[in-house]
Formats: C-alpha cells, structure tokens, sequence
C-alpha cells in the first residue's frame, strides 16, 4: 500500500514536470513584448483611474509621458528574438524520468522506515494486547534495557508484563532492579509483593506479605496488596483481622466497579466463616491461566477435600504437560514445590530427577533446581 | 503510513527542486521555452508536496503519533489542541519544515500568478527558488529529519516548552518566516536580473508588494515576539537586544530599506544596482537570523564546535547563497543600465538618506550580535554586549532618520524644495514642540531627554497627518472640495502615512516605558497592601488551580485608584508535571495611561510571598505602533494605482531633462 502511494506520488510528479518538455510550447510571448505589455497594462490602469477620479488629469498625462518614454525604448531595442531552439526534449525527459526516481529512493531508503506504521495514541491504546504483541513489546522493551540497563522506568514498565506472561522468574528480578533503581515506591512494592505471590501459586509467603505491608503503609490508598494480604488473612485462617481488612477495603473501592462486588462477597464469606456457618456461593471465574485471584477466591470456597482435588487435578495437569514437553524450567520448578506442599515428597523426587535429566547441560537451570530442592528440603 | 508519505513526500520535493533549479536556468541559458516552462510545474509541485508533508507531520502531532521522534521530543498527548498544532513549529525540525513551505508557497505563487513575466525571468527566478529549496530540503532531510521514528514508541512525549504554550509565540514563528522567505522573492528577482544581465519592466513591479508583504509579515512576527517576551518572561521589559530578537531584527531594517529603494525604483527607475545589491543583503540577513537561532551556536560556541552537522551546513547554506550572490553581483553588477537622474534633494535623495542610516544601522547591530560569538570563538572570551552597546550606537543613528521621516513624502520626485517642505511641516513642528513643553510641565522626574522623544514621536504623527492634510488642501480649498481630495488620494499615500504615524507611536511608547516606568518588589502577606503608580493593590493570598497540562498558583490582588476598586488581577505560578518546569504568568490590567503589571514570585517564609508589581506606562503604544505600520503596508499592498513615477510639478522640467540626455 506505502510503495502504491509512493509510485503514485512520483508518477504524478514525472507526469506534470515532463509535459512542458513535450508539449508544443504554445505562444511564447518574447522578452520584449512582454516588457511592452506590462506598459501597455499600465497605461489602461491610468486611464481607468483617471476616469474614476483617482488622479487628476495632469498627473495623469505626466504618467503617461513617462510610461510612453519606457515604452518607445523597449520598441528601440534591437529586435534579436533567437527562434526558440527546441534542444532535444527527448534525451532530457529520459534523464529526469531515470534520475528523479533513484535520487529520491536512494535518499528515502536512506532515511525512511518503511516498515513502520503510523501509531496514533489513541488507537494504541484502544487495540487489544494479544499476546503476540506482548511479546513482540516485551522482546522490544528488552532490547532497549540491554542497551540502558539502568533504565528503572524501563524495568518498572516491563515487571508486571512479564508477570501477566507468567515468566515470573524475570518479572521478579524486573522489580528488584526497578526497585533498586527507582527506590522503595510504593506502587513497585506492591507489584513486586503481587508478583511474589502469583510466582508462588497464589499462597502469601512472609516475604510477600512483608512487603505488601510495607506498600500498604506508605500509600494507604493501593487496592491490590490490600485484597491479597485480606486473602492472605483467610488463608492463615485469621478471619478476624481478615474481615477488619476487607471492611477497611470496602470503603476504599465502595466507587469501583472492579473491586467491590468482590470485596462484598469476601466480607459476606469472611464474616460466615467467623460464625462458624457456611460461606454464601459466589460466582466463580473461569481462568485458563494458573491460579489468579479467582482461582484462589474459588478454591477459598471449597470445601478442604474439594480444595485439595482441585489442585491434584491441576497438578495433574501440569506433569502430563511436562511429559508431553519437558523444556519449561518454571512448570518443573512450580511441579516439585506443589507436590512438596502437597506432601508427595517421593512425586517431587522424582519430578526433580526428570527435571535434572532435562536441564543437564543448564548449569544455571540445575543451580536453581537444586536450591528449590534444599529449600523444600528434599534430594533426588 | 501518514508518516513515511510525509517523509517521502519530503524527499520528493527535494528531487522536483532539484530539476526545478537545472532545468529552467539551462532552457535560459539556451533560449529554450520548454525546458523553461518545466519551472512552473515543478515550483507547483513542490509545494504540494511539502504541503502533503507538513500535514502528515501535523497529523502526526494532533494524533500524538509517538513513534515520530520530533513528535516524542516535543509533545504530550497532555497537551492542548492549539499547541499540538502549533507544537509542529515550535522545534528546530518543524520549524525548518515551516521555512521550505512558505519558500515552496511563494514560488508557487510566482509560478501561477507570473504568466505576464518574461519567459526567462520567470524561469530564473523559479530556477534561484528551487535551489534555495534544495539547500534547505538537503538540510532538513540530512541533519534535521522530522520524520525520524522511534521504534518501539514510547506511550508518553516529553512535552513541549512550557514557556512556549502561549498563543502569542503559537503564530510568531509563521509571521517571522512568511518575512524571512519572502525576502527570498526579492533575493531570487535580483539574482535573476543580475543572471540575465537586465532588469525587466516588471521587476519592480513584482518586487515591491513582495518586499512589502514580507516586511508586513516581519513587523508583526517580531511585535508578538516583542509582546510576548513582556508578558511571558515575567520582567515586564519588550526589548532585550538579545540576539535572536536582533536575528530578525536585522532583516527588518535592511528590508525597510528595501522597500523604500524599490519604491524609487518602481517609480523612477532609479537606484537599480543598489536595490539588487539590498535585496542581497536582506536575504542574506534573513539567512543569517536562520543561521544564529537554528545553528546552536547562540548558546555556545563550543556546543557548536561539538556537534557541528547542523551549523557547518547552514554556514555552508550560507557561504553558497551570499558568497554566490555577492560574487554574481560584482561580476553582472555593471552590466545592468542606469536609470534616472536625480538631485541630492528630491524625494530619491531622501529616501537614499534614509537607505543610509537603516543600513548603517543595521550595520550596528549586526556588529553588536555576532562580534561577542566572533571574539568568543577566538579568544575563548565570553563576554556580552548589552543594551549599552545598543543604545549608545543604534539610537544616535536613527534618530536623525526619525526626524527625517516627515520630509521624505513632502519632496518632489527628482528635484525637491527643501524650505517650501519645511513650511508646510510648520504645524507639525509646532505641535511637537507644543508636546515637548507639554510634557516637561507635567512630568517633574526621567531623564531630561524623554519629553525630547515624547516630541519625536508626535512629530513623526503629525508630519504623517500634515502630509495627507496637504494632499487633501485642508484650509487651502473647500471643505467639500477638501473631502473629495481626501477620499480620492491614493491608497499608498493613506499607507506611507499610517506606517510612518506607526513608527511615531512605537517611538512614544519606546520613550514613556522606559523613562518613567516604576517597579515595586516587595514580600506581602496575605491582607497586605501595596503601592504604585496612583493604583493600590491589596493582596489577598495565592490558591491552587489545574489547568489541562499544568497546576498554578494562583495570587488575587484587588487593584483600587482612590477608594473605587478598578480590577482583580490575578498573576500565577505555573507547573508542568511533563515537561518538569514552571512559568510566570503575569496579570496585566491596561489602561490608557500604561499597564498594571503584577507577577507572584516565589513563597517565603512566614506565609509572605515575593511580589513584583511595575507601572509601564504608554507601553502598548510600542505594539499598537507596529500593527497600525503594519495597516499602513497593507493599504500600500492593495493599493491599484499604477506604480510609475507621475512628477507631477515637473511634466515641462522632464521634457528638458530628456532633451539633456
């Protein structure tokens, strides 16, 4: 389409400047004669203001004796109108119709990018993320940090990318470094604390929790750190001070459509759970990703044996896909910590023997496994 | 894709300009109409191309396309839509781009409307405007692209100069260009007259209204930079002597110059080898005024000599055009004929006096701008020239051109009577000398010499009204008789008054504001008062607003004279979060008398503010000035009247005067 517009563009151009060249030339009017028709034009206008009024008849005569004068001269100058030589239009046509082209696409090859679509804000910011576009961002924004490694703003901008692609590993070295970088603000705590917790299948680890803590406290008014430490409080089974969280909540997202549906049925769950009586059933959302928020809200609401079905079927899922393609170091790793929690400790043994076998020539792979594996305090 | 047709639509135009700056010069050359008809497609198409090419990068800045660099480095989707726009213009790049449309404009007019010039003028003119276009598309295409992107594109500009989201400076840069370039058209007639070894009937003819639409354009452009800088800056002053404002102010003068020189030239067929050489001069000013804003080397000249692509090939620009042309005029200078003969009083001796002074003033000035760079760049010595420098060389030159300036009209074409003149400037004379005593009664304190240039400038109004009272025989005829004079003079006649009645008004407002301006600095408190000038302002604090791309402080001052409360005035502090800066927004309450003129400075202790309050008085006079000259030219512009020379007195004196050739 961009080349179409292009070839029109220099087509019309050749078009307009080559037809003077062949063209009959028309009329020319020679040098003198156009000298004497622009006196000629300015003796009608005096006439034509002195009709009007707007000389009087003495200036008028005046002018016209000076413009006559002119005139008279250019009528004595010698009258050498060479016959207008056609050169040979031909070979000059040629050369514009090669050389204009190439100058101009040399210098747009140059200088261009033709590749490029325009991007107008308002349509980028209307277009749906599709994941290959992600990743095409995310493989860009990458590009650019490799040159500037200590763009904070550019790891800020890529952490939570990489959390919402579920590459968890790089979106939480992403937040360190922005962390680091940018200082302990406390919109890169929370996201850091969220990302600890999704990494980690949706359970608050103390780490996480510190650190949602600590972005609670320096901006009171953050959303999601708050939901996921309430969550964390069901979690540890405090359902007191998880219903003084999700009342604090309340108030906090009592205008947001997004959050207090959600924040109504956990103080509703929370408040049942404290009166020993059975929680209300709430719509559950479908994920096909990992355990999200809903996720964790949905197995919230089971009971413990259909909590605890839930997530052997998941983990069920999650070994057959790795059987089927072993090369994915974080579904191995994510494998092994759920059957440890899970207190399958011979599954996870073997789980990191089948995950050694696959990375063995990953010496930075194996180094990860095997601190998972002295974390959880198991050995292959 | 709006993008990479703009950039090719950019490269394009270089190529037409190109074949537009060979083609037509060579069918010149060879008498051949049909290379030499190329000229007028190629000047259309050129700037339709260009014009193809500033709307793409306007498209881009009203739909904040980041993935334009310029765009990135000069916008925010923040900001307002006026600036947006006027965004394009407001950098180096879209500048340029600006500069090569109104150029590709004008020769496009030439192209379209020129059907009655001669074959081969036409065809040189076009040919001397392709290769300014070339020069200057080669420049924006190699070392200042607009349409560089940014792959990936970031979601957010870095904004644009706050200090520039002004309407004023929004359409200062097209005025100041549409001067610049059309200064071009004279640069591109006489280059063409010195090619050709001739100068046509209708030179002049097309070379005056050009020289003088340019010069309306520059007088306007640089009375809103002028503005601006008053209200903007926060100082309250209109004139810095700065040398960007001297960049323009430059080709001003000369081109003042050029016009009046044209004008004897039109009429008399005089001066001809001297108004080529100004239209010369006057480009080459403009080039230079390009060549000191755009260069870098303004601020300092070791920036320049770091990153030199952009300044190297402007002073090559440079080199070429006024090297080129100096040259052509040494070597085709004498072939041209001369014209009519004159006595040293007549109206062509005083307009050649007033060709003098403007140049030798001009002279002063560029001396004071560029010889602080020239002194810096070989001793390594920063110094400045200030207004000193300007006031003890400038002013004393000019102001004998001042005085001048009421004879000038009165004088006859090729022979003149100095004392009849003065006699019928009698009136005027007194009525200025009237206003010198006038002035020296009432204002006790200023220096002894402002009710001198308060006389000067009335002076120069009533020479203006004197000379149309003259034309009209006002007290000489019939109140009737007068009236039908009056309604009848020409048009150009109602525009030399009004433009010189302007150059009087600025000189009044130029005087006023800085003999008796009066400022007051002082730390107020909330319910504290303070004077000046007869007004009483009460402060009443400072509270916060949002506006679309910035927050402000706002200061309430309750402006009183005597007991009655006049106005509200409400300067502010403003800051833009984008582009991490702040502006002065002073509050300017005008009255006849002069401006109130408030700006909140910064908060101190104890709940105080620093505010700054001045008195300017007349001070609007210097820009009512420059738009009633800028009337005047236009009424000149559309004056029909023939444009020969018509010595009335003189038809029998002209007989003889052919008879002695």
């Amino acid at each position: 389409m961009l080349w179409i517009i292009f070839l029109c563009l220099t087509a019309a151009v050749l078009l307009a400047l080559l037809r003077p060249l062949f063209g009959g030339g028309g009329e020319e009017p020679g040098r003198d004669a156009a000298n004497a028709q622009v006196y000629r034009d300015q003796l009608k206008e005096i006439d034509s203001d002195r009709d009007r009024g707007l000389i009087g008849e003495a200036e008028a005569k005046a002018a016209r004796l000076e413009i006559e004068r002119r005139l008279l001269a250019t009528m004595d100058a010698d009258q050498n109108v060479a016959a207008a030589r056609s050169g040979s239009p031909v070979w000059m046509a040629v050369a514009v119709a090669v050389a204009l082209p190439l100058i101009v696409l040399g210098f747009y090859l140059t200088y261009g990018s033709p590749q490029l679509p325009d991007q107008p804000l308002l349509v980028r910011l209307q277009q749906p993320v599709d994941e290959q576009n992600v990743a095409e961002l995310i493989a860009r924004v990458e590009a650019g940090l490799k040159r500037k490694p200590n763009d904070g703003q550019g790891w800020a901008v890529i952490a939570p990318v990489y959390i919402s692609v579920r590459r968890f590993d790089q979106g939480l070295e992403a937040y360190r470094k922005a962390i680091r970088l940018l200082g302990p603000r406390p919109d890169l705590l929370a996201g850091y604390g969220e990302a600890l917790v999704f990494a980690n299948d949706g359970a608050v680890d103390p780490q996480a929790r510190e650190i949602l803590e600590r972005a609670v406290a320096d901006d009171p008014t953050l959303v999601k750190p708050r939901i996921l430490l309430a969550y964390s409080d069901e979690q540890a089974g405090n359902y007191q001070r998880a219903v003084a969280r999700w009342r604090e909540l309340k108030s906090l997202v009592k205008n947001d459509e997004r959050w207090a549906p959600l924040v109504e049925r956990r103080i509703a769950s929370a408040e049942a759970k404290l009166d020993g009586s059975s929680p209300p059933k709430g719509p559950v959302r479908q994920s096909a990703g990992g355990p999200n928020a809903g996720d964790v809200e949905a197995a919230q609401n089971m009971s413990p044996d259909a909590r605890k079905q839930m997530i052997e079927t998941m983990v069920g899922r999650l070994a057959q896909r790795l059987e089927q393609n072993g090369d994915d170091l974080d579904g191995w790793l994510k494998l092994v910590r759920s059957y440890a929690v899970l207190d399958r400790k011979d599954d996870a043994r073997t789980a990191l023997a089948k995950a050694k076998a696959q990375f063995s020539d990953q010496p930075a792979a194996l180094q990860r496994l095997n601190s998972l594996a002295s974390e959880l305090g198991i050995s292959s | 894709m709006i993008a990479e047709t703009g950039h090719f639509a950019l490269i394009l135009a270089l190529g037409i300009a190109i074949i537009q700056m060979v083609l037509p010069l060579y069918g010149s050359r060879r008498d051949d109409p049909q290379l030499m008809a190329v000229a007028v497609p190629a000047a259309q198409a050129q700037f339709l191309l260009v014009a193809l090419a500033f709307v793409a990068l306007m498209t881009a800045y009203v739909t904040s396309d980041f993935s334009i660099l310029n765009v990135y480095e000069n916008s925010s989707s923040a900001k307002p839509l006026l600036y947006k726009i006027s965004g394009v213009w407001g950098n180096h790049e879209g500048s340029m781009v600006l500069w090569v449309l109104i150029l590709a404009l004008f020769g496009a007019g030439v192209a379209t409307y020129g059907r009655n010039l001669p074959r081969s003028l036409q065809a040189n003119v076009l040919s001397v405007q392709g290769a300014i276009g070339v020069a200057f598309l080669l420049f924006i295409i190699t070392t200042s692209n607009p349409f560089v992107r940014l792959d990936p594109a970031p979601f957010e500009g870095q904004g644009f100069n706050p200090v520039l989201q002004d309407p004023a400076l929004a359409i200062h840069p097209p005025f100041l260009y549409a001067g610049y370039v059309g200064f071009s058209m004279a640069f591109s007639f006489a280059i063409a007259a010195l090619i050709d070894g001739r100068i046509d009937a209708a030179w002049a003819r097309w070379v005056r209204p050009w020289t003088l639409a340019a010069w309306m354009c520059l007088t306007i452009g640089i009375a809103l930079g002028s503005w601006w800088a008053y209200y903007e800056l926060g100082w309250g002053g209109f004139w810095f002597w700065d040398p960007v404002e001297n960049a323009s102010f430059m080709p001003w003068l000369s081109g003042t110059a050029l016009l009046h020189s044209a004008l004897v030239m039109e009429k008399r067929d005089a001066l001809k080898i001297w108004t080529i050489l100004l239209a010369i001069i006057t480009f080459s000013l403009s080039l230079v005024g390009t060549f000191l804003v755009r260069s870098g080397v303004l601020t300092s000249v070791h920036a320049f000599a770091v990153d030199p692509a952009r300044g190297v090939f402007i002073l090559g620009i440079m080199a070429v055009f006024i090297g080129g042309a100096l040259a052509l005029f040494a070597w085709r200078a004498p072939l041209l004929r001369q014209g009519g003969i004159f006595a040293p009083i007549s109206r062509e001796g005083a307009l050649v006096f007033n060709n003098l002074i403007l140049v030798t003033a001009c002279a002063a000035v560029f001396v004071g701008t560029l010889y602080p760079l020239a002194l810096e760049s070989v001793s390594n010595e920063k110094i400045s020239v200030g207004p000193p420098f300007f006031n003890y060389t400038f002013v004393p030159l000019v102001l004998p051109l001042l005085l001048a300036v009421p004879l000038g009209p009165f004088l006859a074409w090729k022979r003149g009577d100095l004392y009849a003149v003065a006699q019928r400037l009698m009136v005027a004379a007194v009525i200025a000398l009237a206003a010198i005593v006038i002035v020296f009664a009432i204002q006790g304190r200023g220096p002894w010499l402002a009710p001198l240039g308060i006389g000067l400038g009335v002076w120069l109004i009533a020479g203006a009204a004197s000379e149309l009272a003259y034309r009209a025989k006002l007290f000489q005829a019939s109140a009737a008789e007068t009236w039908r004079r009056f309604i009848h003079l020409p048009r150009s006649s109602f525009g030399t008054a009004l433009a010189h009645a302007g150059v009087g008004l600025s000189v009044i407002g130029i005087v006023a504001t800085t003999a008796w301006r009066t400022e007051d600095i002082t730390a107020m408190k909330p319910g504290e008062t303070t004077e000046i000038a007869g007004y009483r302002l009460v402060f009443d604090g400072v509270s916060e607003r949002a506006g679309p791309n910035y927050d402000e402080q706002l200061a309430s001052f309750h402006v009183f004279r005597g007991d009655s409360e006049i106005t509200e005035l409400h300067p502010t502090k403003r800051q833009f979060t984008i582009e991490g800066s702040a502006t002065t927004e002073a509050a300017i309450y005008n009255a006849w008398g002069g401006d109130l003129y408030a700006v909140l400075g910064d908060p101190l202790e104890n709940g105080a503010y620093s505010v700054r309050v001045y008195f300017n008085p007349l001070v609007r006079l210097i820009w009512i000035g420059a738009v009633v000259m800028f009337l005047g030219g236009g009424l000149s512009l559309f004056d029909r009247r023939l444009r020969v020379g018509a010595p009335k007195r003189a038809a029998a004196a002209q007989g003889r005067l052919a008879d002695a050739k």
